[in-house]
């Protein structure tokens, strides 16, 4: 991945040696609760104007959980390129890189390739920092909304959903009465689409 | 697993990847959860897609299979696994030994027993949770290469038959490398079994001739039977057919040489009975071995299975006695039977017999002849042909009365002398059995020719020089066809195409007969029920079917000129007697011919059903 120099999350969340992972992880707990609190105060605000209730408090469920575990002490390891917190965020900020690499090459005219060295520092001002930016953190709200839409299967957001709000394979196995490798197929899927349509489809 | 470093291109590929196999598991498991006793099949499923499913995909489904049969209570082993799906041997070791979280608790990953040495307590107690005290040993899979069997560590698959695995395996005591064949517990099921088994593989193990593959032990580990040969390099000799195909005394060599291994084996009471070339191994240097001595008929014997059991092994190479189940009159002469079968591959480059199915395969080796060499290659010495047919005699006493005396004719030939030729009366008596229908017509119409001649000479009162004439011309019309037809038959390798001509040709000459004969209301009508079920020895509903409608047609058309004839005669109102039941007539022949493929459809159903137990066996 290219951009990784050019943020703390994706710093973070790229290929981290062993030592550095151990260095990070408690900077990558503040700073991916902040993230959530933040983003979660957002999601609230899209679903006041969101139609269907229900299914929008599903959606927020996993934000409150995370919420509560992370007062536990509980959050998405570093180095776990599966959990999907933490693919959320990466998604998010490799939207966000984009999106800010847009708008510079318009503002120098357009259709310019941008090269390294050329990068604004305004990825960075949404990115980077102690402290996740409230643009950021909207972004992350807006982009997991669009993530579980772009599921279209009410199965495979149930697990996605259940996976976030902190559930192992074997309990949402439980939950939806499915086998535990379905549980893991899925999670495998969701993981594969997300990756495919939050990178094909930058808004 | 996620990798978002992946080129974008094989990440869409993974996408739709991953959606098929989502699609195909979620199906089969709704099936699973709502079909109550109709219990969904991974293959079924499979074959719903379109093309040949990916590893991935089976891998998945099958993974699915067993949580969901575990779930159930079920105690799913590889062994089954590997009946059903043989080419992934691989995929289902690492199925069934899975201590990934998703396939499953890793204390329940056990069908695939640990092949750790017994002397460890801690190893064989997750064995012991696998069959229920006192039931027979349950059918064990073969362990995955890698592992530790007793004290080989098994290094490689190296063939995979009916009765067993053989490893490239690695002796730690001794500290050499091995071949070891595990002979699966499908194959034998009781301790009775096995233990002869054992017996006869030591006895095996005292057979020392440089030409035989030496067997180092036999023993038994986590209740599987197994012995350890000498691991030869080189490959088996059905891998290096083609290098014999164009030096005709290079084979007679290589059969001379195995003929004398045969006769020494022989001489101490064993018969190998499964002689074909993917059992003669081939050293480095290029010297034969015989490998699986006596072993096959003990597997065949202790299978329980009298009939099925004999068919074991592949028909291509069998003696008759054996093919048609007759133990008692197995004897040295069949092992010269399977050495002449090796011999008839080097020279033309196929096995004796060879047909389509393993019923036809079987039929030929009990009731046909093998094309003669020279006619499949006309530039083979005369001499090697004649031996080789000797050796696949149909009756035992026919062939050489011992490996040794077909190693001494060949012998005498490469050394220039001459050898013990075939007679007329043979060659005769093989062109019949390998034509039946040629020959059946020729003599059958030779017959009619004859008696022909002598109603007209001596008991026709009123000799009819012009419908004799007809008559014979006619027979000889039907006997040049009867010739050429064969010739075309083989041209055409063998089609129905050819073969429905051939039925046509058969009924026109004998409509024709009937027809100069007049011969409407005499017993010759039996023609037709004859021919229809004589069309049936082709085993070919097709062609039942058109001799059939020809044999109707043929009839009509007599009937109809019959009927123009009678209309045309005065007075109008005496009808013929040949003219009447036509009708019944005519139905009995569509009745003789529905028989007829009712038959050949019973006994291809029965082919199939032997046939598809075979293929499990030998799996």
């Amino acid at each position: 991945m290219a951009d990784e120099d050019q943020g703390s999350v994706t710093l973070w969340l790229g290929d981290l040696k062993v030592g550095d992972l151990a260095a990070a992880q408690p900077l990558w707990e503040r700073y991916f609760e902040k993230l959530v609190v933040l983003a979660r105060g957002k999601l609230r605000r899209l679903n006041k104007t969101g139609a269907e209730e229900d299914e929008e408090d599903a959606a927020l469920s996993a934000f409150n959980s995370f919420c509560e575990g992370a007062a536990r002490g509980k959050f998405p390891k570093l180095d776990d390129r599966e959990d999907l917190w933490r693919l959320l965020v990466v998604i998010t900020a490799r939207k966000a890189m984009a999106q800010a690499d847009r708008q510079r090459r318009l503002k120098r005219g357009g259709g310019k390739v941008a090269s390294e060295v050329d990068r604004s520092p305004l990825g960075l001002d949404v990115l980077a920092g102690p402290d996740p930016s409230p643009e950021f953190a909207a972004m992350v709200a807006e982009e997991y909304q669009r993530l579980l839409d772009v599921l279209d299967d009410d199965d495979l957001r149930k697990v996605a959903v259940s996976r976030m709000e902190g559930y192992t394979s074997d309990e949402i196995a439980e939950q939806l009465g499915c086998a535990r490798r379905t549980v893991a197929r899925r999670l495998d899927l969701i993981r594969k689409i997300w990756l495919d349509g939050g990178e094909a489809k930058p808004c | 697993m996620l990798n978002h470093e992946r080129v974008s291109g094989s990440a869409a590929d993974d996408l739709a990847e991953a959606r098929l196999i989502h699609r195909v598991c979620e199906r089969f498991e709704a099936a699973w959860r709502t079909g109550g006793e109709v219990r969904p099949r991974a293959e079924d499923h499979l074959a719903e897609v379109q093309g040949p499913p990916s590893p991935k995909l089976v891998e998945e489904l099958l993974a699915l299979e067993i949580e969901l049969r575990r779930e159930g209570g079920e105690r799913p082993v590889a062994f089954e696994y590997l009946q059903r799906f043989p080419e992934r041997p691989e995929m289902i070791a690492g199925l069934f030994d899975d201590a990934s979280p998703t396939a499953g608790d890793p204390d329940e990953t056990v069908a695939w027993p640990s092949f750790q040495s017994q002397s460890t307590v801690i190893d064989s107690a997750p064995r012991l949770a696998l069959g229920p005290d006192g039931a027979p040993a349950p059918a064990r899979p073969a362990p995955a290469p890698g592992r530790l069997f007793g004290k080989y560590e098994l290094i490689s698959e190296i063939a995979r038959g009916g009765m067993g695995v053989v490893y490239r395996a690695r002796d730690t005591v001794l500290n050499r490398v091995v071949a070891i064949k595990m002979i699966l517990s499908g194959t034998m099921a009781t301790a009775d079994e096995r233990g002869r088994f054992q017996r006869e593989a030591q006895l095996v193990a005292n057979l020392d001739h440089p030409n035989v593959v030496p067997i180092h032990e036999v023993g038994e580990q986590d209740g599987l039977p197994y012995f350890t040969m000498r691991l030869i390099e080189g490959g088996s000799l059905a891998d290096r057919l083609h290098a014999y195909h164009d030096d005709p005394r290079a084979a007679g060599r290589l059969v001379a040489i195995l003929a004398r291994a045969i006769q020494f084996a022989n001489e101490k009471g064993f018969i190998h009975c499964d002689l074909k070339p993917s059992n003669i191994l081939m050293d480095r240097d290029g010297s034969p071995r015989i490998t699986d001595f006596g072993l096959a008929r003990h597997a065949s014997e202790s299978s329980g299975m009298t009939v099925s059991g004999a068919i074991l092994g592949t028909p291509s190479y069998m003696a008759p006695e054996q093919a048609s189940g007759q133990r008692r009159e197995i004897s040295p002469a069949t092992d010269v039977y399977g050495l002449g079968a090796i011999f008839y591959e080097l020279l033309t480059g196929r096995p004796p017999f060879h047909l389509p199915t393993k019923m036809e395969t079987v039929l030929q080796a009990l009731y046909g002849e093998p094309i003669p060499p020279r006619e499949l290659r006309p530039d083979l010495p005369r001499e090697l042909e004649s031996i080789c047919l000797k050796c696949l005699e149909k009756s035992p006493k026919d062939r050489y009365p011992s490996a040794a005396a077909l190693a001494d004719d060949l012998t005498r030939y490469l050394q220039g002398d001459a050898v013990g030729s075939t007679g007329l009366f043979q060659k005769l008596r093989r062109w019949t059995r390998r034509e039946p229908e040629v020959v059946s017509r020729l003599a059958g119409l030779g017959l009619v020719s004859a008696l022909t001649e002598v109603n007209y000479r001596i008991l026709s009162p009123s000799p009819d020089a012009r419908a004799h004439a007809s008559i014979q011309m006619i027979l000889a019309l039907w006997a040049a066809l009867t010739l050429l037809f064969p010739v075309l038959h083989r041209r055409a390798s063998r089609s129905d195409r050819v073969r429905g001509l051939w039925s046509a040709a058969d009924m026109l000459c004998l409509t024709l007969s009937i027809w100069v004969l007049e011969a409407m209301d005499s017993p010759l009508l039996i023609g037709y029920p004859l021919m229809i079920a004589a069309s049936g020895l082709w085993f070919r509903e097709g062609i039942v079917w058109l001799t059939t409608a020809m044999a109707i047609v043929g009839y009509l058309a007599l009937y109809y000129h019959e009927a123009i004839v009678w209309i045309g005669r005065r007075p109008v109102f005496i009808k013929p007697s040949s003219l009447s039941y036509a009708n019944i007539y005519v139905a009995c022949l569509f009745l003789t011919g529905f028989v007829v493929v009712e038959l050949i459809r019973r006994i291809k159903m029965l082919s199939r059903y032997y046939e598809v137990r075979q293929h499990v066996r030998s799996k």
